[in-house]
């Protein structure tokens, strides 16, 4: 759970942007009550959309409902208020950040990772048991996609694929395995992963570089240290566009054939324009844009 | 002669709409239209241009017609992979991947058929680059060049419907304006006023 997955709000709907505010307090608030005041930082965009993705898919249309928000108490907001997702986007939430700290750990041994992930622990243990078999599966996932990484694989396709299917295994895990509209669902799901590993990886090219850490990119495409980064991205940045634009094609057919009205209006609007304007703008060399910041 | 790709030739993206295509392909023709060329010592040149923009519209099109993208042509057939090719067909992408790793023959259809299966499992870049292979080994293999054409096309798809959605337009610009107020002035004349005396 990074951030990237965001709207494109020039061509978001009023009536839209509305329902897309109500699940973003709705998401703070149930991380706020369920895990404590300060876990309403983790809320980011990703879990926004996997929250509106998951009513949508199950035609699910939640009751908005005013309150009184602490952070902002003068202004009167609105949330949403019964959404059957929130409480598990809540709960992945937690548990993907955790293991994001613990990755840094490993990664880096920095300091601040492992104090944050110490006094996580007692609340990943909580969302864990939430998840019920989705963490064990989670895990698994996590292992191949860190071995991959211990051996400096050069495989873009291979690690974005442990990604893909963590999200494919989030986007399917509390739903009817009967659903005739499920493969579209976890095609959905393992695009969408996808994008997100290869566009972070991307993103962090520079600072991976620098820092001698692993980049999937970094291994695929070697490096000449002669080069700045500018003129290296500039070498790649046509297949790497070719690969996160198929992937965003294909999760938007995906979503076609699911077919469904609830909040489609701002699906659309994340998986057309959203997506689309984050991708241009971290191939073309925008830094590391704020992604987390809140609405 | 090496064949030049047929977007190229028209100076279009594989991601361009057919409305787009015709477009240019209208220009084009009018461009090096033989009456542009008569009692001219370039006709000879203008007629072979002519011949080649109407070679790659036809290319294009028939490929926009033809097949849904990602599908695959099973119409073309050599015998060393039909196996896999059957395989391919039932949607079995595992089973055709076990047995092309098997296989000590690469030959560019090997690549090929690699390509499809990985384009399958949404290992885009893989297949990219096996498609790629195999067009680059069999470059006068028109299955190839197809499939390759329309791998390209995905992500360009997309991009289409994105701006067909609206993305980056601006609102109305100044001709829209001004047509706009032609077709007012128009309504408002049938009602016996008039606000644009000149029209």
């Amino acid at each position: 759970m990074i951030g990237y997955v965001k709207v494109y709000k020039p061509e978001l709907k009023m009536k839209d942007f509305q329902v897309y505010n109500a699940y973003y307090c709705g998401i703070c608030k149930s991380l706020g009550k369920r895990y404590g005041l300060i876990y309403r930082n983790l809320l980011n965009f990703d879990a926004v959309f996997l929250a509106i993705a998951l009513d949508s898919i199950n035609d699910f249309v939640c009751q908005l409902e005013d309150f009184r928000c602490i952070l902002h108490p003068i202004k009167k907001k609105v949330r949403c208020a019964d959404s059957i997702s929130i409480d598990y986007v809540t709960d992945i939430t937690v548990y993907m950040t955790y293991k994001k700290l613990l990755d840094d750990v490993s990664d880096d041994n920095s300091l601040m990772a492992k104090i944050g992930a110490g006094a996580f622990k007692g609340a990943f243990n909580k969302a864990s048991d939430e998840l019920g078999n989705l963490g064990p599966v989670i895990e698994k996932y996590l292992l191949d996609l860190n071995n991959l990484e211990n051996k400096n694989s050069d495989s873009i396709d291979e690690t974005a694929d442990c990604y893909g299917k963590i999200y494919r295994e989030i986007f399917m895990h509390k739903l009817n395995k009967e659903l005739e509209i499920l493969p579209a669902i976890e095609w959905l799901g393992y695009n969408i992963g996808r994008w997100i590993y290869i566009i972070d990886a991307f993103d962090d090219i520079k600072s991976d570089f620098k820092k001698e850490r692993y980049n999937p990119i970094l291994e695929r495409y070697k490096y000449n240290n002669n080069d700045s980064v500018e003129i290296y991205k500039d070498s790649i940045r046509d297949r790497i566009s070719f690969v996160l634009f198929a992937a965003l094609n294909e999760a938007s057919k995906s979503y076609d054939l699911i077919d469904k009205n609830v909040n489609s209006g701002i699906i659309k609007n994340i998986l057309y324009e959203g997506l689309y304007s984050v991708t241009e703008k971290i191939l073309n060399g925008d830094c590391k844009n704020g992604s987390e910041k809140s609405i | 002669m090496a064949q030049k790709n047929p977007y190229e030739i028209l100076g279009v993206k594989e991601y361009t709409s057919e409305e787009e295509i015709k477009k240019a392909y209208r220009s084009l023709v009018k461009q090096y239209h033989p009456d542009r060329y008569t009692d001219n010592p370039l006709q000879d040149l203008a007629d072979e241009k002519l011949r080649e923009i109407n070679q790659a519209y036809d290319t294009i099109m028939s490929n926009k017609g033809r097949k849904r993208s990602g599908g695959y042509d099973s119409s073309q057939k050599s015998g060393e992979f039909q196996h896999v090719r059957d395989l391919i067909n039932r949607r079995d992408f595992k089973g055709a991947d076990q047995i092309l790793r098997a296989s000590t023959n690469k030959t560019s259809e090997w690549h090929y058929l690699m390509g499809v299966v990985f384009m399958n499992q949404g290992w885009y870049d893989q297949a990219y680059s096996y498609v790629e292979k195999a067009v680059n080994m069999d470059p006068s293999n028109p299955e190839y060049m197809n499939v390759f054409n329309q791998l390209k096309s995905r992500s360009g798809n997309y991009r289409t419907n994105v701006y067909n959605r609206g993305y980056g337009s601006t609102g109305p610009n100044l001709c829209n304006t001004c047509s706009c107020l032609c077709c007012a002035d128009t309504c408002c004349e049938c009602f016996g006023g008039d606000c644009i005396a000149c029209c």
